[in-house]
């Protein structure tokens, strides 16, 4: 699991497959920039990030790069069995928009 | 433990097999004055039953197809259903099973008089003896049909109930992370028991209790599942485990006594499931003071063993072995995911194998690395995967078994059939990547989210990394942490 942390309060517990899928659709569909496609990795071997320890515009094109490609993958995915991978993707991503809102509302 | 051995058909719940010897299940068996538990032969067992309910009975000298159906089916007797009936049914269920201890031909109930002796039983023998509900819901099959599908779905309505509360019991274990919170290790170290006790009385009392209660009148039988989980906990004898409690069992019961067969309610009755056991185990932790005397729920605790390893042996119904001593105990099994229902012939736990009775090997401890289920493969990434396999080397883990969850997502990686929870973390292939501070932050944020263990791999990592994680983790508690690579 991996631990997306976008303050103290507002974390992103999600799986690494989760994780590693919205991430390379999110630089698929340019989303989020080529640049930022090392912050994939960095998530993998630190167990995931906290946006307040890295530089603030990094962290700010990482929110809006994900908060983008979640909601476009939503739109896409639609209905889907919850018992299914396509299910725990889309209960993921509503969760990190959940988190950002709330995050963003703080 | 008990001196003597179990009486014949004993009915059981099965809920796993002993690590490293799958041979011998896991049993619990509710007695009348006491609830037993430990490991039986697997060929020991019989799981193929008619219906959840059935149970097997020993044809003694005397006894006719007319007096069982008395005994079972008196009060279910009604027009166009007379003793005949059950008679047949009893002889339809025995035929299709292929049992000995029941022959002839069927009653015609249309008759007035004649043909009362058309079914003989053959003592010796044992023959199942269905519910009432079952034998209704056989109606248009016996004495001369065939079970079509038609039939078969009336059969199994009735019996879905019992299999979906069931289920909502032996699945709880999938759903720790996002309901047991900080009571997650209490429940956990006492899973085992409470599901084996839980799930082992529905299926007892199945046939008197619920099938004569609708989803409002459970309140009563909510009460006695929760003495039986305070018993689990230790606290056998309390008075009561709160409104919290009542309230969560009463849903846990309504919602997957309504499931009918949903899998998605079936896993928000597990939710409630383990929201009665947090409440109870509230109320257990906090429970002190004189233990009353609540009848069998108060015999549990009495009748749990310590964990150790005790093989159980069927032995026909004689006295197979040396009486069982107490200090000997039953190293708990995981639940399966059906909690299959089973029939045990002549159940005898003991703590020694001496003098037979039984045969077959008497299981060793486990000595094998951990096993990886397919599951892992299918839905672990190839970083967690190794990590799994990492673990399942380490000593403490020899003879588990470790699985990772079908969707939705748990909250963990993987879980043994212990039921315990791991959230694995690192991967050395990406090490370039490391950042301490983020590393180190990680770290107690996985430390938080209730697992039982957070598992740290810094294989592939460098040795100055590694030095500096070996720093950190040194400072924290040591019993959620399972270090790999240093």
């Amino acid at each position: 699991m991996l631990s997306i942390r976008f303050d103290d309060e507002h974390e992103w517990w999600v799986s690494d497959q989760v994780f590693d899928r919205l991430f390379t659709s999110a630089l698929a569909h340019g989303q989020l920039a080529m640049a930022l496609e090392e912050w994939r990795d960095v998530a993998a071997a630190n167990g995931g990030f906290s946006m307040s320890g890295i530089d603030p515009g990094v962290a700010r094109d990482l929110t809006a790069g994900l908060r983008a490609a979640a909601s476009a993958e939503l739109a896409r995915l639609d209905v889907v069995d919850l018992q299914t991978d396509d299910g725990t993707y889309k209960a993921s991503l509503e969760k990190l928009l959940a988190i950002m809102k709330a995050n963003q509302d703080s | 433990m008990i001196d003597d051995p179990l009486p014949p058909a004993t009915r059981v719940f099965v809920s796993g097999t002993y690590p490293g010897a799958s041979q011998w299940v896991y049993v619990t068996a509710f007695l009348p004055d006491q609830i037993v538990r430990g490991y039986v032969q697997y060929f020991r067992v019989t799981m193929d039953l008619p219906e959840p309910l059935a149970k097997l009975h020993e044809v003694k000298s005397g006894d006719t197809a007319e007096k069982l159906a008395v005994q079972e089916y008196k009060s279910s007797v009604r027009d166009g259903h007379d003793l005949r009936y059950y008679e047949n049914v009893l002889l339809f269920v025995n035929k299709e099973r292929g049992r000995a201890g029941i022959t002839g031909t069927y009653q015609d109930p249309g008759l007035l008089g004649g043909g009362a002796n058309n079914i003989q039983l053959i003592a010796g023998h044992r023959i199942w003896l269905v519910s009432p509900a079952y034998a209704h819901a056989l109606e248009g099959v016996v004495p001369d049909g065939s079970l079509t599908n038609g039939v078969y779905a009336k059969v199994k309505r009735f019996v879905q109930h019992v299999v979906d509360i069931i289920k909502s019991v032996t699945q709880s274990p999938s759903y720790f992370g996002e309901v047991a919170g900080e009571y997650a290790q209490a429940i956990r170290d006492h899973l085992p028991e409470i599901i084996g006790i839980i799930a082992g009385f529905i299926a007892a009392e199945a046939a008197s209790a619920f099938l004569a209660a609708t989803p409002t009148g459970v309140s009563q039988i909510a009460a006695v599942l929760i003495q039986l989980a305070l018993a689990a906990f230790g606290a056998a004898g309390m008075a009561e485990a709160g409104i919290e409690a009542a309230k969560h069992a009463s849903q846990w019961l309504t919602l997957a006594w309504s499931a009918k067969g949903k899998d998605e309610q079936i896993a928000a009755a597990s939710r409630e499931f383990l929201r009665m056991l947090v409440s109870v185990a509230m109320a257990a932790l906090a429970y002190t003071g004189i233990k009353g005397n609540l009848g069998k729920a108060v015999q549990i605790e009495k009748a749990l063993p310590p964990i150790g390893m005790v093989p159980a042996v069927a032995g026909g119904g004689g006295r197979v072995g040396p009486a069982v001593s107490a200090g000997t105990g039953v190293k708990l099994g995981v639940p399966g995911p059906a909690g299959p229902l089973g029939t045990a012939g002549g159940m005898k736990m003991e703590n020694n194998n001496k003098e037979g009775g039984g045969g077959g090997e008497k299981p060793k401890r486990p000595t094998e690395d951990a096993i990886l289920d397919d599951s892992i493969a299918k839905h672990a990434k190839p970083a967690e995967q190794a990590t799994a396999g990492r673990v399942a080397k380490q000593s403490q883990f020899k003879g588990r078994k470790f699985a990772a969850p079908p969707p939705p997502d748990p909250g963990f990686d993987w879980i043994d059939d212990l039921g315990r929870t791991f959230d694995a973390m690192g991967d050395g292939t990406k090490a370039k990547y490391f950042k301490f501070d983020q590393f180190k932050e990680s770290i107690v944020h996985h430390l938080r989210k209730g697992n039982t263990y957070t598992v740290i791999d810094m294989t592939g990592y460098t040795a100055e990394q590694i030095a500096q994680v070996r720093a950190f983790v040194d400072t924290l508690p040591a019993d959620k942490i399972i270090r790999v690579g240093f």
